[in-house]
């Protein structure tokens, strides 16, 4: 199992080719909470910074803040009885979208809807999705002391608010799909998933690196849930780059027997930025590259004289890494334990699905024409650009998510 | 890659050259420092959330404490008795009355209230001048600073004087003499001046040597203010100075010279130290306080990023 098929390593170049900056964590994310009492519904609306900004094309506050009240004023609405329900001027002359003030790094609006009665509520949430199609808004609906997290996603902009029953939490499959496109449309992942396939010898090292990931996964939901610790959002991710390119370093150790050139180079080249780092005083990125360099360093030696499985070690880091992420993106939300470890556990779910869609694909099309492959592919060379490719492009990605 | 075969060697020589070259134990500790320095950048500790109540507080409103200190002032000053005495049902009650004033402070500080409301921008800008001056208000002036406050701003205490005072020109060059020179103008001046000091009438002097009344003063009696607004800063200057019946030397204007006759005076007063002392103790402490906020607002502007707009000044 030591030959590469060609079409992963095409994926791979077209990785390349695609290479732009993923916004570190998932940044493409807004949070409403629609508080119903009687007939009036209080929507209160969070956008992340780069989103409001992206929105409303301007970089000054003021600008973004008016632009803002305005659009979502024309993409939030209430219905009641198939009626619609009137914004209403909360004073002060502010208008219909009263800016609030909810802290660095997001913009906040609240808007009062008064509607003509309280049966057959529906509510309409448009923001975002049309220009860009990937964003997720994390509602949480409130009604008469009960309180549900809901979704609202391009394609499921509305939500029937039941009569008399409690409002239902979105089901567990509506977070396993959000894990699913959340690591089918990561580049980073996929390429770590790709590039995990090349250290794979044995039929069983594929159930190790899967079991792997995932125990990677079951660690973070464990560890996440309690929210003692919550990660910072772009370290995080430069960490993943990180993983992709040491995913080189050990391909090229294990695979391409140069061990000097990737056993000192990978961890020389961390110290060389974690000195760059200290310099301008980025202290937590020199601390983050420092470990990683010591990481990089230690797991290479340990990978050169124990090649059976030390690589394992990368699957479970990154299955760890990336189980933060819905954590991280849902930290705006107050939410009990239980609440975020189902909605954690349905995301993670999705994600493993995908991981070992992404994994098992790749596998079983080997194994399908290995024979020929076998005779017609240049193994050195085929390693090498797969190496280069996952070296280039996980240091692009630790390099540009580091400073993001 | 090198072979790795561990010679055979005697086995003293094996025991002293041992090298655990492929020791997991390294590399495993490498591989948790790395781990560990890293995780340390990567994650840090979440906010804790408090559940109980700290000590010294009596309720947390959203992760806000509200003190016990608090509760007993307000409570205090609420029912005019001491907390001692206060009911556990009064009790309850303030502290429900100081639940719901954290509520309101905190919705107003999430509607962003001091951006939006000129009211509480004023309440605001007015605590902050308040605190800055209170350190230097607490501290009570002695006599000699009042005093030498007093001295140096002796104006404000003293109260405005009033006169009557006539104001009569004579126009040089004037329709009767065209060829009249500066110094021919200032001889009659002179003149006339010696013989109003003589005791001729008014009415005679002006007919003889040609001088007319102003129109500057046509109020009679009134105030330094007013007067020094008609007659102008040179003919006040000179009036200021004279006292009642007194006849001005010649004074040059812009329109001829002037003749001024002083015929009621009362001289500004200033009020002694004693008499003026409240009064000074006031003003003494609002200009420190003024002082104070013009320094605090002095060093905020040191550290402030003010950017005008093209065209624009402060």
């Amino acid at each position: 199992m030591s030959r590469i098929p060609l079409a992963l390593l095409c994926l791979l170049l077209a990785c390349a080719a695609n290479a732009a900056p993923r916004p570190a964590g998932s940044t493409d994310v807004s949070y409403s909470v629609w508080t119903i009492s009687g007939s009036s519904v209080l929507v209160k609306f969070l956008l992340p910074t780069p989103v409001a900004q992206s929105l409303s094309g301007a970089d000054v506050p003021v600008l973004t803040t008016r632009k803002l009240g305005d659009y979502l004023l024309q993409h939030l609405a209430v219905q009641a009885g198939g009626r619609n329900c009137p914004a209403v001027d909360q004073g002060y002359d502010l208008g219909k979208a009263d800016p609030l003030a909810v802290g660095e790094g997001l913009y906040g609006f609240e808007i009062l809807f008064r509607c003509p009665g309280t049966a057959r509520l529906r509510l309409h949430n448009h923001a975002v999705f049309s220009r860009s199609p990937g964003h997720i808004d994390f509602a949480r609906v409130e009604k008469k002391g009960h309180s549900a997290e809901q979704l609202f996603t391009a394609g499921r902009e509305e939500l029937a608010v039941p009569d008399s029953a409690a409002m239902p939490a979105a089901g567990v499959g509506s977070y396993v799909r959000l894990g699913a496109v959340h690591l089918a449309v990561g580049l980073d992942r996929l390429c770590f998933l790709l590039g995990l396939l090349l250290l794979i010898r044995r039929k069983e090292d594929a159930a190790y690196a899967f079991a792997a990931l995932v125990a990677g996964y079951v660690l973070s939901m464990a560890v996440s849930a309690p929210g003692w610790i919550v990660p910072r959002a772009s370290l995080l991710e430069a960490f993943v780059g990180l993983m992709v390119a040491l995913l080189a370093a050990l391909i090229t150790l294990r695979e391409l027997r140069q061990p000097r050139v990737s056993a000192l180079g990978c961890p020389a080249l961390l110290a060389a930025l974690a000195l760059a780092a200290a310099f301008i005083h980025a202290h937590l990125a020199a601390l983050v590259l420092f470990g990683g360099a010591v990481f990089a360093g230690s797991l290479l030696k340990a990978a050169d004289w124990f090649p059976a499985r030390t690589w394992l070690v990368t699957a479970v880091l990154v299955g760890f890494l990336d189980g933060f992420v819905l954590p991280s993106a849902l930290a705006p939300l107050p939410l009990s334990v239980s609440s975020q470890l189902w909605m954690t556990a349905g995301f993670d779910a999705g994600a493993v699905l995908v991981a070992a869609l992404a994994m098992g694909a790749p596998l079983g099309v080997y194994l399908l024409v290995r024979r020929r492959l076998q005779a017609a592919t240049p193994r050195a060379l085929l390693n090498e650009l797969a190496a280069a490719c996952l070296g280039g492009l996980g240091t692009f990605w630790l390099v540009s998510r580091l400073y993001a | 890659m090198a072979t790795r075969d561990i010679h055979v060697q005697p086995r003293l020589a094996r025991v002293f050259s041992y090298r655990p070259q492929r020791s997991a134990l390294l590399p495993s500790i490498g591989i948790a420092v790395g781990l560990l320095a890293a995780g340390l950048g990567v994650f840090h500790r979440a906010p804790p959330e408090r559940n109980r109540v700290p000590p010294g507080y009596v309720a947390l409103v959203n992760q806000k404490g509200i003190l016990l200190s608090d509760l007993m002032s307000q409570s205090m000053t609420e029912l005019g008795k001491p907390f001692s005495e206060v009911t556990p049902e009064e009790r309850a009650r303030v502290l429900r009355e100081m639940i719901d004033e954290e509520l309101l402070v905190q919705r107003a500080v999430v509607l962003d209230l001091p951006e939006t409301t000129t009211e509480v921008r004023e309440a605001m800008t007015g605590g902050v001048n308040a605190q800055v001056a209170a350190p230097l208000l607490a501290e009570q002036p002695t006599d000699e600073q009042l005093r030498a406050y007093y001295d140096a701003h002796r104006s404000k205490y003293t109260a405005d004087g009033s006169m009557s005072v006539r104001d009569l020109v004579l126009h040089i060059g004037g329709y009767e003499n065209a060829d009249q020179s500066m110094a021919q103008a200032n001889i009659d001046a002179t003149e006339a001046v010696y013989q109003l000091r003589a005791g001729t009438a008014i009415d005679y002097v002006m007919e003889h040597f040609g001088l007319a009344d102003s129109g500057r003063t046509k109020n009679g009696n009134e105030p330094d203010f007013a007067a020094k607004l008609h007659l102008g800063d040179t003919l006040y200057a000179a009036a200021s100075k004279m006292a009642e019946g007194e006849v001005s030397d010649p004074v040059s204007d812009t329109d001829g010279l002037h003749v001024l006759i002083m015929e009621r005076r009362r001289p500004p007063s200033t009020a002694d130290f004693a008499s003026a002392r409240a009064a000074v103790y006031a003003d003494y402490r609002e200009d420190i306080g003024k002082a104070a906020q013009r320094e605090n607002v002095r060093i905020l502007r040191s550290q402030a990023q003010i950017i005008l707009a093209p065209g624009e000044s402060e």
